[in-house]
């Protein structure tokens, strides 16, 4: 998915300061192509993050994806745009907990209407999890809980991944594991990433790596 | 380290846990204080008006008439111990207008007094040209009498008019405005009129069997002890039928029947108070899933389990000690409200009453209650293992055993039979609350486990509403068992009310008589039977009425126990049972049972008993035999008029007791008690309010010692008395409802607060707003529905046991009240679930 941002705008108000989180920034994304977006805290990652889901709505600027301005899209519409373009992977896995491995994997497919299970089964067997289809998210621990996220993300096929710091939860070695599973997914079938990551080293695995510094984009 | 600047620092820290706490504990609390006022100010107006109720001292009073030797120990241990009294006979009788062409008569509460009556109290008379307090002394030089309010509209008359009154005819000296001889009003079943004992046996109203109370109103000095005065007299007069009472005992008695109204909303109000313990037990377990980090880094650090303990002790008991002050300044608040409705209700000014003994009582009532139910998960959580401070996984607490909550169980036993002074209704209450919990947690789990595993075949909205109910269990199962208890007693109170309603105005309502007599001599039985007969009345039963007295069951003595002060019994069914055993019965015959009577045990014998031969059958009322702990087969004497009379019992029956025909608890087989003194009564079915007026008319005229009641009136009468007390009783259900709404809804809210982030994260993945909001509603729909069905089952079956085994009657379901009812209860719910689901829904990301 092709993905172009123009003078994009947000801020929001604090008291009764305005704080301008994003300032007129511009993007191009290529199809299939994994963007790695660094920042500090509060240089407005998350709000960007927000933005491209169809979240929120920005002050000024557009977001086209594919050729639909997502931004004039109303709330029903970016509802079924969302369940089917993107995939969301968290740093805190964002589990529903009362819903066991499969049925988290399975949850996506059912907002997009499917009623066969078989696509959550092979995304759980492709992450390896088959032994814990009916496992609660309690019951798994951080690495096993990111794959089920990440299945999750991945079951419907989205052209479009975004992927806040998906490693910070984990160690190391269980963090890169996920990292190499989730390259390998994303460059077989060319699907556009944006990665948020304060890992310089995971960054550079990226195509290109976006700075956010104080609202602004820096390439 | 400072126990109290560390327990500040930690109870600081919960803000919200204090605030649910406090919110839940104090609504819990706030019916047990109300009905404890309600309690305080009756024993406070009693109190107060003790020796008016008596007029005296002390009162030596009884239902028959003392024998001259009894008469003449008392009177002579007066004279001797110069102690003034005065001499007070009540009865009933019918009086009726003198200068009137058309003939009127109504059933009187009949007060002869002699001259030094009373010591206390008195009465405020108007319309005899003044209007303040009677003098008494006016009433002995005539033949006058001062009548209640409520006799001269009914009669028509007004001072100076004169009145029948058994032979003699009173003039009408002046109306009763206000007597504090009364205990409360809108109890008694007729007015009253004043009159001097002087003309007692003028009017010639007293005869053999004649229904009466005797009186000797004692004065005392102040430097007497009425102890020993008491315990000297019943040396004197040892029959138990023979009452000694002092004011205080007098004004227990006289509070019975709103003690038993106080006792049944305590019932009502102990239900709240156990919701309450449902939502804090929800909130607390909530709270320390929360804290048990704390608590193993606290360990961590070296803090004793025993030390955290206390914290957690005097954080429950501050938290109980607050909400305790919250609900009794919103006592204070409501009280004014509150009194309004009661004087309405008592027909008498109650100013509730809140000692701090009764504070102390509630405080300590709560305190143990909160720690028996909410200890176990405070021990469970500091039970909990320290290593978790190293997992990152979420703690749980340690598996709380059901068996903790039994201590629980009979404290709450305890309180049912201390608060209901009744052990059976007690543990009959708290025994149907846990057959309901059972039941309700059975069902609940099944059906919820039944769903989730049809889950597959539901579309998407019902899928996710059953995985939820059924995988959150415990804030499901706290807000569905909730809604359950309250909805069902709502339900129970309300077919209940109805049922018995029905039951008084209209099931028995064509075959109970319109007419009620007592007292017919059998001297005038033969003359009574020729009037009816001329005169064509449709007399449905005459039934002949023995006194006598239970002296022995199964060959040993009934009279063990001496004079007991109501005191001396724990509970109120000690005291049935004691006084049942104790106290003078009438005792009938009859060859057939009356409409009103069946059988539920053995076989009624209505033959001709041949005492030769065998010895003669006796039927006993079920509920009757059960008091006295007969069984069929067993043999009981009775002692009528000194004569030993021996039967076995062969039949148990059930009475419909509102049909108003003549029944007894003790029937006997016919052929024993023929020629045993005894008196009559009757009961006739009329055509019109002429032939009823009649009727009283020529009674009146003809048997002046007679007295009749007209049923309708009567059955007024109860109505109101009953629609007053359904009213105090629906007042406190309405504010248990309230109570129980609020502690679901907090639990609701709680519940869904807890998924925010589910819902956040179902949009986040495209799901529409509105799909989400019916997953959540529709959980709350079959939480809602499921309670209903149940609650509507459970408070039929309810009605139902009690109306056949207690009323031997039917119970009558209300589907339309009961339904708008439910739907209003429900509508509440969905529309605060809804309301909150949409504020939730307002979190728009997870980034």
């Amino acid at each position: 998915m092709k993905i172009s941002i123009t003078n994009l705008k947000k801020s929001f108000l604090q008291g009764k300061n305005i704080i301008s989180v994003l300032e007129d920034i511009s993007l191009e994304i290529q199809s299939g192509e994994v963007i790695a977006l660094l920042g500090k805290s509060g240089s407005g990652k998350s709000t960007l993050l927000s933005l491209l889901a169809g979240l929120e709505k920005p002050d000024q600027g557009t977001i086209i994806a594919n050729e639909t301005d997502i931004v004039k899209l109303s709330e029903s519409e970016l509802c079924d745009w969302r369940a089917k373009n993107i995939g969301i992977i968290f740093q805190q896995f964002n589990l529903i907990p009362h819903l066991s491995a499969i049925e988290n994997i399975y949850l996506p497919l059912e907002i997009n209407g499917i009623t066969e299970n078989q696509k959550a089964i092979e995304w759980l067997n492709l992450v390896g999890l088959e032994d814990r289809a009916n496992h609660f998210p309690s019951m798994l621990s951080g690495g096993e809980q990111q794959r089920i996220a990440m299945a999750r993300a991945l079951v419907t096929n989205p052209p479009f991944i975004l992927a806040d710091e998906p490693t910070g939860n984990l160690d190391q070695e269980t963090g890169k594991k996920i990292i190499e599973i989730l390259f390998n997914i994303v460059r077989k079938k060319k699907i556009t990433m944006i990665l948020v990551t304060h890992d310089e080293e995971l960054a550079l695995k990226a195509d290109r790596v976006i700075r956010l510094i104080g609202g602004k984009c820096r390439l | 380290m400072s126990f109290i600047g560390f327990f500040i620092r930690d109870f600081k820290s919960d803000k919200s846990f204090n605030w649910f706490y406090i919110l839940c504990a104090s609504l819990g609390i706030i019916g047990l204080l109300l009905v404890e006022s309600f309690k305080g100010g009756i024993e406070d107006k009693v109190t107060k008006n003790a020796k008016n109720f008596i007029a005296s001292d002390l009162s030596v009073s009884t239902r028959r008439t003392l024998d001259p030797s009894e008469t003449t120990k008392l009177e002579t241990y007066l004279q001797n111990n110069k102690l003034p009294f005065s001499r007070w006979t009540e009865t009933y009788s019918l009086v009726s207008k003198t200068n009137e062409s058309e003939p009127l008569a109504k059933l009187s509460d009949l007060n002869f007094v002699s001259e030094e009556f009373p010591y206390y109290g008195g009465v405020t008379l108007e319309e005899s040209g003044y209007k303040g307090v009677g003098s008494w002394q006016s009433l002995h030089q005539n033949p006058l009498v001062w009548i209640a309010r409520d006799l001269s509209w009914q009669l028509g008359v007004k001072v100076g008019d004169k009145l029948k009154i058994g032979e003699l005819n009173f003039k009408i000296d002046g109306i009763i405005s206000e007597d504090n001889f009364s205990s409360f009003r809108g109890f008694s079943l007729a007015p009253k009129i004043f009159l001097s004992y002087n003309y007692l046996k003028q009017t010639e109203l007293i005869k053999f069997g004649s229904t009466a109370t005797y009186a000797y109103a004692i004065k005392l000095s102040p430097d007497l002890n009425l102890k020993k005065i008491q315990a000297e007299l019943r040396l004197l007069l040892p029959d138990k039928s023979i009452h000694i009472v002092s004011p205080d005992e007098s004004s227990k008695q006289i509070a019975k029947s709103l003690n038993i109204l106080s006792d049944y909303l305590s019932l009502i109000t102990l239900l709240t108070y156990l919701l309450s313990l449902v939502g804090l037990y929800y909130f607390t377990q909530y709270f320390l899933s929360k804290k048990l980090k704390t608590f193993s880094i606290y360990k961590t650090l070296g803090i004793k389990t025993s030390f955290l303990f206390h914290i957690s002790f005097l954080h429950l008991f501050v938290l109980t000690l607050m909400a305790v002050v919250t609900s009794t300044i919103l006592i204070i608040i409501l009280l004014p409200f509150v009194e309004t409705i009661s004087t309405h209700l008592i027909g008498d000014n109650i100013h509730f009453k809140l000692g701090i003994w009764s504070l102390l009582r509630i405080l300590l009532l709560s305190l143990f209650g909160n720690m028996l139910a909410l200890g176990p998960l405070f021990w469970g959580a500091l039970q909990t293992s320290i290593g978790n401070v190293f997992q990152d996984l979420p703690t749980e607490l340690k598996r709380i055993k059901f068996y903790y909550f039994l201590p629980l169980v009979a404290y709450v036993n305890i309180l049912t039979i201390l608060l209901s002074n009744s052990v059976r209704t007690g543990s009959y209450f708290l025994f149907t609350l846990i057959i309901i919990v059972i039941v309700a947690a059975l069902c609940f789990k099944g059906f919820t486990k039944l769903f989730e595993q049809l889950a597959v075949k539901f579309n998407f909205i019902n899928r996710h509403a059953s995985f939820t109910l059924s995988r959150y269990f415990t804030s499901t199962f706290t807000i569905f068992i909730c809604l359950l208890i309250s909805m069902t007693f709502s339900v129970f109170i309300f077919q209940l009310d109805h049922s018995l309603r029905q039951e008084f105005t209209q099931t028995s309502g064509n075959r109970r008589p319109d007419l009620f007599m007592f007292d017919l001599q059998d001297s005038q039985a033969k003359r009574f039977s020729q009037l009816v007969y001329d005169e064509k009345w449709h007399q449905t039963l005459l039934a002949p009425m023995i006194r006598a007295r239970l002296i022995k069951i199964n060959q040993e003595l009934t009279q063990k126990k001496t004079e007991q002060v109501e005191s001396d019994f724990s509970t109120r069914d000690e005291q049935n049972s004691e006084r049942m055993k104790n106290r003078g019965v009438n005792l009938s015959y009859r060859s057939q049972l009356s409409w009103s009577e069946k059988v539920v045990a053995g076989a009624f014998n209505g033959k001709n008993c041949d005492t030769n031969k065998s010895i003669c059958e006796i039927s006993l009322v079920d509920t009757y035999a059960s008091q006295l702990g007969v069984k069929i087969g067993d043999h009981l004497t009775f002692d009528v008029g000194g004569v030993e009379v021996e039967g076995v019992v062969r039949s148990l029956r059930k009475v419909k007791w509102v049909s108003f025909e003549p029944n007894f608890f003790i029937l006997f087989q016919p052929g024993i008690l023929e020629d045993a003194p005894k008196t009559y009564l009757a009961s006739f079915k009329v055509k019109s309010s002429m032939e009823k007026m009649a009727v009283f008319s020529k009674i009146a005229d003809n048997f002046s010692n007679v007295s009749l009641l007209d049923t309708t009136e009567v059955i007024k009468k109860i109505t109101t008395i009953f629609d007053l007390m359904a009213m105090a009783i629906k007042f406190i259900s309405i504010l248990s409802l309230m109570v129980a709404l609020v502690v679901i809804a907090a639990v609701s809210f709680n519940h869904l607060d807890l998924r925010k982030r589910e819902m956040t994260l179902f949009h986040m993945l495209g799901l529409k707003k509105n799909i989400i909001k019916k997953i959540y509603t529709r959980e709350f729909l079959f939480l809602i529905l499921l309670s209903t069905l149940l609650s509507l089952f459970f408070g039929s079956v309810m009605t139902l046991v009690l109306m056949k085994y207690v009323f031997n009657s039917e119970s009558i379901t209300q589907i339309f009240q009961i339904s708008t009812l439910m739907t209003g209860i429900a509508t509440v719910l969905y529309l605060m679930v809804n309301l909150r689901v949409n504020f939730l829904l307002k979190e728009k990301s997870l980034f």
